[in-house]
C-alpha cells in the first residue's frame, strides 16, 4: 500500500513538472509576451526593461524555466493587475481560496449524499415510478446550464421568495469575526452562531446550482453500475448461500458498484471548479471562480496563472486521494 | 468436430465461436438461460438443431439487435424526434425565419434607458433584442451554428480520444504510463479554464477558438474512459480465450476489446454533444464567445442576455429553453443507445 502511495505521488510530480511546462509556454504564447502579460499593455518602456532584466529574458530558455519555477515554488508570481490591483497574485488566490473550497464541498457532499442513494435506490426498482422520474431529473440536471440554473435559482428563491440572500459570503452588517477565511467555519470557533449560520445560508443557492452536474452524473454512474453488479454470479451466489441483504449489499453490490463511482468523483472536481467561475459570477460569491471571470475581463494573467495553477493542483491532490481510496477498496489496483 | 477442408471456412467457424463466447462471458447474468434470451428477443426460432449453440450466435449482429428494440422504445424516439427536428431546423432555419437574423427592423424602437429591449408587436412575436433584431428569427436561424460547435467539437474529442485510449489500453507498458501522464495532465485543468487560456493565446475569441477548446476538454475524458475498460478486458475471460484460439493480437483489440469497451464510450460522446452545446454558453457568459453575432447561436444569445436577465428574462429563457430541449435529446437517445448496444441488457 506505501509502495502503492509513493509510486503515485512520483507520478504527481510529473505531471506538475509538464504542467508547470505548459504554463511556461503559455505565459510566452500570450500576445506581447510574458512582460506584457505581466505588466499590463500601459507600461512605461522603462518599467518593461527593467522587469525584462529581472526576469533574465535575455537569458536561453532552459535558464528562463529554471527561474520560472523558483519563482513560482516561491509564490512569487508577480502582482496582480486587474483583480486587486498591486496586491501580490498569489495573495489574491489565498484570500479568495476558502470560499470556493466551502461551496465546492457542500456541492459534491450534496451530489453525492442525493446520487449515489438514490442511485442505488433506482436501480434496485428498475422501472417504477421512483427510477423514472429520478433518471429523468438527472437527464434534466446535465441538460440545465448550470449559469442558467444559478439564474433562475437566485431569481424564485431570493428575489421572488426572499428566502435566501441574494449574493455575496455573509450579511456584512453581521461583523463577524475572521479566523480561516472559511466563513461558516470561523462562526463556529468563535461560536457566532448567527454569523455561522448566515454564512451557511449564503452557501445554500450556488451550491445546488453547482450540484446539478456532479449530482446527475454521479446518480447515472451509480444506477448504470448498480444495475451491471447485480447480475454478477457472486451476487447469485451470496443469495443462493443465504446471506442477509444487508450483507449482500453492503459487501457485494455496494462496494463493487461503487468503484466505478469513486473514479468518476474525482473526475469531477474539474467539473466543479468549471462550474465555481459560472456560479460564482451569478451570485457574487468571492472565490476563486469569481475572480477567475473577473481576471478574464480585466486581462490580468499573473492572477489567470495563479488560479490555474492552483485549479490544477487541487485536482491532482483530489485525484491522488481518489487513487488511494480506490486502491482500497479494490486491491486489484495496487498490483498494477 | 472435424475441420473443413476448406481452411477460410473453418477460420469464419472459429470466429463466430469465438464472438459468441466473447458475448456470453460479457453477459454473465444471461448466459444461463440462452432459451429465453433469444426467445425475448422475437429474433431466430429456436429449433432442435440449435440446441447447444450459445446464444447471440444465431447470425442477428449486435446492431441489429440493438436496431430491433431500440425502434420501440419511448426514449429514444422522444430523442430522435427532437434530434431530428433540431437537425432540420439547423438546415432550414434561414429559410422558415420571418426576418433576416442580422437585420434591425426594430432598432428605432430601442431606448437605451426606457426600452432596452422591444416588446412582442405584430411580425414580431417574441419581440426584439437589444439591437432591435427580431428575437424568433435569430432563435430559428440559431440552431445551425450551435449544431456545427456541438458535432464539431464533439468529434475532435472523440477521435483524439479514441486514438490515446486505444494506444494506452491496446499496448500497456510504457506507452500507457506515457498518455495517462498526458491525459492527466490535460484533466488536471478544468474545461473551461483550460478553454479560458486557450482564448487567452488566440488574441481575440472566435467560433474557432470556442470549438477547438471544447474539444480538447473532451479528449482525456474519452482517452481515461476507453483505457480503463480496456484495461480490465486484457485480463477478462474472452480475451484469453481468443489468445488461447491463437487470434492475433491487433485482431483481438479491434474484434474483441474495442466493441466491448464502447459502451461508455458512446455514452460518454452523446453527454458531450450535449455539454459541448452548453459549454459554448458557458465560454459566451464569460465573454469568451464568438464576439461575431450576425451569425446567432443559441449559447451566444443566452450568454448575452445575462446582464438584462433579471428584467427581460425572456431574453434568456428561450435559447436557454432551445439548449435544454436538444442537450435532452442528444441525452436521451445516447442513454437508450447505450443500454441497446449493451450485451448485457439484451433481453
Amino acid at each position: 500500500m506505501l509502495r502503492f502511495i509513493v509510486r503515485r505521488l512520483i507520478q504527481m510530480i510529473g505531471v506538475v513538472v509538464v504542467l508547470s511546462l505548459l504554463l511556461f509556454m503559455w505565459f510566452k504564447a500570450l500576445p506581447g509576451g510574458t512582460v506584457s502579460a505581466m505588466l499590463g499593455e500601459r507600461a512605461t518602456p522603462e518599467r518593461r526593461v527593467q522587469l525584462e532584466q529581472a526576469l533574465g529574458l535575455d537569458q536561453p530558455l532552459w535558464v528562463q524555466y529554471w527561474s520560472y519555477i523558483k519563482r513560482i515554488a516561491t509564490g512569487q508570481f508577480g502582482p496582480s493587475n486587474g483583480v486587486l490591483p498591486g496586491r501580490d497574485a498569489f495573495e489574491v488566490f489565498l484570500s479568495r481560496f476558502p470560499a470556493t473550497i466551502e461551496l465546492a464541498t457542500l456541492a459534491i457532499l450534496l451530489a453525492v449524499l442525493i446520487g449515489i442513494p438514490l442511485g442505488y435506490f433506482a436501480a434496485r426498482r428498475r422501472d417504477s415510478w421512483v427510477d423514472n422520474l429520478s433518471v429523468m431529473g438527472s437527464l434534466i440536471g446535465v441538460a440545465v446550464p448550470v449559469f442558467f440554473l444559478a439564474f433562475m435559482l437566485k431569481h424564485w428563491f431570493a428575489v421572488e421568495l426572499q428566502w435566501l440572500p441574494v449574493s455575496g459570503r455573509q450579511d456584512p452588517a453581521l461583523d463577524a469575526t475572521r479566523v480561516t477565511g472559511f466563513f461558516v467555519l470561523d462562526g463556529i470557533l468563535t461560536q457566532e452562531w448567527d454569523a455561522a449560520w448566515d454564512a451557511f445560508r449564503h452557501l445554500l443557492l450556488p451550491a445546488f446550482a453547482l450540484a446539478s452536474i456532479p449530482f446527475a452524473v454521479i446518480f447515472r454512474i451509480t444506477r448504470a453500475s448498480v444495475l451491471d453488479v447485480v447480475e454478477e454470479d457472486y451476487v447469485r451466489t451470496a443469495n443462493a448461500k443465504g446471506l442477509t441483504s444487508r450483507i449482500i449489499r453492503g459487501r457485494h453490490i455496494l462496494r463493487n458498484a461503487l468503484l466505478p463511482v469513486v473514479t468518476t468523483i474525482g473526475l469531477q472536481t474539474g467539473a466543479l471548479l468549471a462550474g465555481a467561475v459560472l456560479t460564482e459570477r451569478v451570485f457574487s460569491f468571492t472565490g476563486i471562480g469569481q475572480a477567475l471571470a473577473i481576471a478574464i475581463e480585466l486581462k490580468d494573467y499573473p492572477v489567470l496563472q495563479v488560479l490555474i495553477m492552483a485549479a490544477a493542483a487541487v485536482y491532482v491532490v483530489v485525484n491522488l486521494l481518489v487513487d488511494i481510496t480506490y486502491a482500497i477498496i479494490d486491491p486489484r489496483i495496487r498490483t498494477r | 468436430m472435424t475441420p473443413s477442408p476448406d481452411p477460410r471456412r473453418f477460420g469464419d467457424r472459429k470466429k463466430d465461436r469465438i464472438d459468441a463466447l466473447a458475448q456470453t462471458t460479457g453477459s454473465a447474468g444471461s448466459a444461463g438461460r440462452p432459451g429465453v434470451d433469444s426467445g425475448a428477443q422475437g429474433g431466430a426460432v429456436l429449433t432442435v438443431a440449435d440446441a447447444g449453440r450459445v446464444a447471440g450466435g444465431e447470425g442477428q449482429s449486435l446492431i441489429a439487435s440493438a436496431w430491433r428494440r431500440l425502434r420501440r422504445n419511448p426514449v429514444f424516439l422522444t430523442g430522435a424526434a427532437i434530434t431530428f427536428i433540431f437537425v432540420v431546423l439547423a438546415i432550414v432555419g434561414p429559410w422558415v425565419a420571418p426576418h433576416d437574423p442580422a437585420a434591425q427592423p426594430l432598432l428605432n424602437q430601442v431606448r437605451q434607458q426606457t426600452n432596452p429591449v422591444p416588446g412582442a408587436q405584430p411580425g414580431f412575436p417574441l419581440g426584439g433584442d437589444t439591437v432591435g433584431r427580431d428575437l424568433l428569427s435569430r432563435l430559428l436561424v440559431g440552431g445551425r451554428q450551435t449544431l456545427i460547435v456541438g458535432v464539431l467539437a464533439t468529434l475532435g474529442g472523440l477521435l483524439g480520444g479514441l486514438t490515446l485510449g486505444t494506444l494506452a489500453g491496446a499496448l500497456g507498458g510504457w506507452v500507457d504510463a506515457l498518455v495517462m501522464r498526458i491525459v492527466d495532465v490535460m484533466l488536471s485543468i478544468p474545461g473551461l479554464i483550460l478553454a479560458v487560456s486557450i482564448a487567452a493565446i488566440a488574441a481575440s475569441p472566435s467560433q474557432t477558438t470556442v470549438i477547438v477548446a471544447i474539444a480538447v476538454v473532451q479528449i482525456p475524458i474519452f482517452a481515461r474512459l476507453l483505457r480503463g475498460s480496456m484495461l480490465a478486458q486484457r485480463a477478462s475471460d474472452h480475451v484469453l480465450a481468443a489468445r488461447a484460439l491463437g487470434v492475433k493480437p491487433h485482431a483481438i483489440v479491434f474484434r474483441h476489446m474495442l466493441p466491448n469497451s464502447l459502451g461508455p464510450v458512446i455514452v460518454q460522446a452523446t453527454l458531450v454533444l450535449a455539454t459541448a452545446i452548453i459549454e459554448a454558453a458557458g465560454l459566451s457568459f464569460l465573454g469568451l464567445g464568438n464576439p461575431d453575432d450576425r451569425q446567432p447561436e443559441w449559447g451566444q444569445m443566452l450568454g448575452q442576455a445575462q446582464n438584462l436577465v433579471s428584467d427581460y428574462p425572456h431574453l434568456a429563457i428561450y435559447p436557454a429553453l432551445c439548449i435544454i430541449v436538444v442537450a435532452l435529446g442528444f441525452t436521451l437517445m445516447g442513454e437508450s443507445l447505450r443500454e441497446a448496444l449493451d450485451p448485457k441488457s439484451r433481453r
